[in-house]
């Protein structure tokens, strides 16, 4: 049903990405290429990998795969590691309703049970694996970074992937990929985990735009992506069942006691408040199945490590969304106050990351004024624009060129609006898509292992707060100088509230 | 007005805090709390002398479990405005079931800011396991300091010296009765102004309110102080925090000069030229050698060879140091102020050696402190003063200003008694910590 190709030679990146829907889907298909100043994004744990520390013992993280990630730093200068990389991958959807509409749907699980996964080729020649899939051939470790967002990452058994290596370029012995004697992959170097890191890199980025296309698909075939409150069973007992059965470590019975609180307040809160009409329902059914997903790991007995792995996940999600459930601790507030605490709060952050913080309105450049909202929501909101546009400010500035000290955050106020006042956030990064209806959507996300919750939740506190969220406002209307030519994004206050 | 609070905690649930706050309220100790965002002041009030902080670390909604750097900004950003530069050791308390209190710990380790403010201790609470649990807390506060002895032992001593500030209070609240005045405030104020003036003299007290007072009820404190310190010991703290002292401490030269200076002096710009122990630049004026010899004899080549026997460096930087007795200000008459020729000696130093290449002795005259090491001088290079004080010179304080005589930072007290005593007796003196 999907199809992705990759190009990644000396930091230049080009992708196609098409998606043919199965016969009997009536939904239209969607093909995309990259654009031209396309970078690859580094997943997180390779942006810590590879990225440097200076004189000071700072450390900064590498957030895309520019043209000198692939190079070794030798005392003969750089030495390239894995020269041009190409990939294909084709991606498969297994969920029961989809097949419905495929005549060979059991032929098809059978053989990407058995096949599934990405191989390596050299050459035209396939080094990685060789024979058919087995235990311990998840080299990019698919499966484990499926555990916690188990809907949007692709797993080894819904993909066929191809990736191919030259052998001239990518086989210096000293510093490029060298194959095991004995066949069993690549000897674990340097250069193996930046093959990772594009190969990853890569899939993200197809794993991303597959996930809207998912959507449509729930979407014509109604699967309900909502699931109604009441019709949850409660999956607490049984997990509480599970815990009794079991001797657990402590810290684990902690975990497990702030879930069972936290699901249960949010439960109370989704069921009996004001708050039915929000669109909460997505994150409960997440909840849920996140609590499910537990009890079934450790009625199977998994490793502990797992268990409070995903335990931690599931806690986090949780906290992440308490602020929204509270009782209404709306009260008046100076923009200008909130605007401070909010700079306060991100000081470290735009300091760490040479980010250029300018706010006319702290400065009384621009007018203050007063609203009646929820302190904390606002400043979560305000939070998470910040540190959408960190990340996108470091994709469009990378550290280490002498381009990074270009990054700039702004925050205005505006009157502009009839409804009434408003604060406009933008910055100079890669700025939002053409296309940018999707973002609001819960686990929507173009950032690499994102939860896609942020703007998702910009968008909540917007609506608990009788405030709209504007995305991309008109620069001039709104007063953004145009030195911000990224992301915008304006925060309107109903003033009849 | 009040000293800092020892404990402080903050949470955004105000159910929560409130469990937390009569928690600790049941066990007697008093802790400010703030329920955040909502509660927070525009500015804090000095945070120096907190020892636990309690912090909620989702202060802030809408963090998703891939956004550790977004969720952390909030205890981050506390932790620099409630803890100040000069606050001293303090617990780090979260309440947290996940792993964003590991990351909150590492995160502070790396954030330059917070270099002077890093916890001696910090550890991850579960919220429901000990909020409602005022016994658990009890135990779980009380533990922070008997599991890190060392410092539990300090607040101990810390404890120690706030009691005897407050039987100083005490004592001379008791005294002020003998005073007449109408209400208690104007017998307080007749009371210390007998005190001031006694101490500093009538003609002085009005230039110098807070030492004149001072000075009369440091002995008082001294005296407390003993008392407090000859108490029985609580437990066996002391026992299990200093055991090491069988054993080879093992520092560095760098250490030991960065100990030494911090017992034994200063370096910093703000201290007036005036005042006892300042360590002034020689004036400008008077480092020419014409005007260096009618000042001080000699030289600087002589004093530097016959006296500091130094054979390198050449050139040295010459300084006064301000050597007035602690008492003088109560005597009648201002008069010059006592300063002390002194050289700084950089670590590195050759000096000369007799003829069997034996270094030689230095005179009694010559008075040399422990090694020091401050950033502002000598870049940072372990250096001591060598006071010479068979040379001293006077200078009043109108001669100062017009000297304009800059200031490089000040020998704390202790040095600054023993190097009177020297001064004035070439004899026995009191010692003073010095680290080897």
């Amino acid at each position: 049903m999907w199809r992705f190709a990759f190009l990644y030679e000396d930091g230049k990146y080009e992708w196609s990405y098409s998606f043919t829907p199965l016969a009997g889907i009536k939904i239209e298909g969607n093909s995309q290429t990259s654009e031209a100043d396309a970078v690859l994004k580094l997943p997180p744990y390779y942006q810590k990998l590879f990225g440097a520390t200076d004189e000071n013992g700072k450390t900064t993280k590498r957030i895309v795969a520019d043209a000198t990630f692939t190079k070794a730093i030798t005392d003969n200068g750089p030495v390239e590691q894995l020269g041009t990389i190409l990939g294909e991958f084709y991606g498969f959807d297994r969920d029961r309703d989809v097949l419905e509409f495929m005549a060979e749907a059991k032929s098809l699980n059978e053989f990407l049970d058995e096949n599934g996964g990405v191989r390596v080729f050299r050459d035209g020649v396939r080094v990685y694996n060789y024979g058919e899939r087995a235990a311990g051939d998840d080299w990019l470790g698919l499966d484990q970074r499926r555990v916690n967002v188990p809907t949007r990452r692709i797993s080894n058994n819904i993909i066929l992937g191809a990736v191919d290596l030259s052998l001239e370029e990518s086989g210096n012995t000293q510093y490029g990929l060298v194959e095991k004697t004995n066949r069993e992959g690549f000897v674990e170097n340097e250069a193996f985990e930046k093959f990772k890191a594009v190969v990853l890199g890569a899939l993200i980025e197809f794993e991303n735009l597959r996930q809207k296309d998912k959507e449509r698909i729930k979407r014509a075939l109604k699967t309900p992506s909502e699931k109604a409150i009441g019709d949850l069973e409660d999956p607490i007992n049984s997990l509480r069942v599970e815990l009794e059965k079991r001797s657990l470590s402590g810290e684990l019975e902690n975990h497990l006691k702030a879930i069972e609180r936290k699901f249960n307040e949010m439960k109370e809160v989704m069921t009996h408040s004001g708050n039915a009409g929000l669109n909460l329902g997505i994150l409960f059914h997440e909840v849920d199945r996140g609590v499910r997903g537990l009890t079934h790991d450790i009625r199977r007995e998994a490793p502990t490590q797992d268990l409070l792995k995903r335990a931690d996940h599931l806690s986090q999600l949780l906290d992440g969304f308490s602020t929204l459930l509270r009782k209404d601790k709306k009260k008046n507030l100076r923009i200008k106050t909130i605007l401070r605490e909010s700079k306060l709060l991100n000081e470290n952050r735009f300091h760490a990351h040479n980010i250029v913080f300018s706010c006319p309105p702290l400065l009384s450049e621009h007018p203050d004024f007063e609203i009646h909202v929820s302190f904390g929501m606002i400043l979560g909101a305000l939070s998470n624009l910040i540190d959408n546009s960190i990340y996108w400010l470091q994709v469009k500035w990378p550290e280490g060129t002498d381009k990074s000290p270009g990054r700039a955050i702004y925050i205005g106020t505006t009157d502009y609006f009839e409804e009434g006042p408003a604060i406009v956030i933008a910055d100079n990064g890669v700025g939002l898509p053409s296309d940018h209806t999707s973002l609001l959507k819960p686990f929507y996300t173009m950032k690499p292992d994102g939860m896609g919750l942020g703007l998702y939740y910009v968008n909540l506190v917007c609506e608990l707060n009788n405030a709209r969220l504007i995305m991309s406002p008109d620069h001039e209307d709104v007063g953004i100088p145009s030195a911000y030519s990224g992301a915008s994004f304006a925060i309107v206050f109903n003033e009849k509230d | 007005m009040f000293p800092g609070a020892k404990i402080i905690a903050v949470d955004d649930e105000p159910e929560e805090l409130e469990k937390i706050v009569s928690s600790l309220r049941k066990l007697g100790l008093a802790c400010i709390a703030y329920n955040y965002p909502d509660d927070l002041p525009e500015d804090f009030p000095n945070g120096s002398g907190l020892r636990v902080l309690f912090l909620d670390i989702n202060l802030v909604g809408g963090s998703s479990p891939d956004q550790d750097a977004n969720v952390l900004n909030a205890p981050i950003s506390l932790v620099e405005r409630l803890v100040s530069e000069d606050n001293g050791p303090y617990a780090l308390i979260t309440w947290s079931s996940t792993s964003l209190h590991n990351n909150l710990i590492e995160r502070i380790a790396t954030t330059a800011s917070l270099q002077q403010k890093q916890p001696f201790y910090s550890k991850a609470l579960p919220k429901e396991e000990y909020a409602g649990a005022p016994d658990k807390l009890k135990e779980e506060v009380e533990s922070i300091f008997s599991n890190n002895a060392p410092f539990g032992a300090l607040i101990d001593w810390e404890k120690r010296i706030c009691r005897a500030g407050e039987f100083v209070l005490r004592d001379i609240s008791e005294l002020s009765n003998e005073f007449e005045g109408q209400d208690a405030s104007e017998k307080m104020d007749r009371m210390l102004s007998k005190l001031a003036v006694d101490a500093f003299g009538r003609a002085h007290v009005g230039a110098h309110l807070f030492e004149s007072v001072n000075e009369a009820l440091l002995p008082l404190l001294n005296d407390a102080l003993n008392v407090q310190f000859n108490l029985e010991l609580d437990g066996d703290i002391w026992t299990k925090a200093v055991t090491k002292h069988g054993q080879d401490n093992g520092l560095s030269d760098a250490a030991i000069s960065k100990l030494n200076t911090s017992v034994a002096f200063e370096a910093s710009n703000v201290f007036k030229p005036y005042r006892r122990g300042a360590v002034i630049e020689l004036p400008e004026v008077w480092k020419t050698e014409e005007e260096f010899e009618r000042k001080f004899g000699a030289k600087p080549s002589r004093i530097r060879a016959d006296i500091l026997k130094l054979e390198k460096p050449k050139d040295l930087d010459w300084v006064l140091i301000q050597t007035q007795a602690a008492c003088d200000f109560s005597q009648g008459s201002i008069g010059p102020l006592p300063f002390l020729l002194a050289a700084i000696v950089p670590a590195d130093h050759e000096r000369k050696t007799n003829k069997k290449g034996h270094p030689l002795s230095l005179p009694a005259m010559v008075w040399v402190t422990p090694t020091l090491r401050s950033a502002d001088i000598l870049n940072n290079e372990n250096f001591h003063f060598q006071i010479i004080h068979g040379i001293p010179c006077q200078i009043t304080r109108k001669a100062l200003e017009e000297l304009d005589c800059k200031v490089i930072g000040r020998l704390k007290d202790q040095i600054v008694t023993s190097l009177s005593f020297e001064h004035h007796s070439h004899g026995s003196r009191p010692g003073f910590v010095s680290f080897r």
